[in-house]
């Protein structure tokens, strides 16, 4: 699942360690869910979307071409 | 900000405070093993086995707490981290594939001592019927929890 987590962090001058204390995971998960190698759950999809202020569906993007359907 | 994005970072350092306590689990259990391993040796009269089984475990812990930041795979060894849940998951899946070989061995084991007429057979037989017991259970309590 792609995911705009990277770019939100930076914006914010965040670090992958920073990012990963905030929301209590290690920096190596950071880098994982950046990088589309793990999705979080959805309780992590979600806090991850609410420390950034935004919605699970403006963050994460489904790649299926059904998802849509 | 919402008052659920206000207390994350609190909950989360929670939570890296609860996983501190689980840091030296796995080497406090090295140095019990360890242990043990001396009284064996020493209740055996054997006592280069109960000291070479000392110093291997207390070898192992120490790699794990030395290299435990500079690895995570060292770092998942030695602490066993219940907060990640990336890194709960690799534990589950690692146990499972743990299980999945143990139980193949397990069942080639019990075929063999069948096979060959084993004193062993009795004992093999009896741990495959407890992994598979233990699945069937298992995957019962799963399926109700949902």
């Amino acid at each position: 699942m792609r995911n705009d987590v990277r770019e939100l962090r930076q914006r914010l001058g965040l670090s992958q360690a920073a990012l990963g204390t905030l929301l209590g995971v290690s920096r190596q998960t950071i880098i994982a869910i950046e990088n589309g190698r793990y999705d979080p759950s959805l309780p992590l999809a979600i806090t991850i979307a609410r420390h950034f202020q935004t919605t699970v569906e403006e963050v994460f993007h489904v790649e299926d071409s059904t998802a849509g359907a | 900000m919402s008052k659920t994005a206000r207390r994350a970072p609190s909950s989360a350092a929670a939570r890296l405070s609860r996983a501190c306590s689980h840091r030296w689990s796995v080497p406090g259990l090295c140095l019990l093993a360890g242990l043990v391993f001396l009284g064996i040796g020493l209740a055996q009269h054997d006592l280069g086995l109960g000291i070479a089984g000392l110093i291997v475990m207390l070898v192992y812990g120490l790699v794990l707490m030395a290299f435990r930041t500079r690895s995570e795979t060292i770092g998942l060894l030695g602490s066993g981290d219940h907060v990640d849940e990336r890194r709960a998951s690799i534990q589950v899946k690692a146990s499972a594939m743990t299980g999945q070989v143990l139980s193949a061995v397990l069942a080639g084991g019990a075929l063999a001592a069948i096979a060959l007429d084993s004193d062993y057979t009795t004992i093999l037989c009896g741990l495959c019927l407890l992994g598979g017991a233990t699945y069937v259970v298992s995957t019962a309590v799963y399926a109700r929890r949902g």
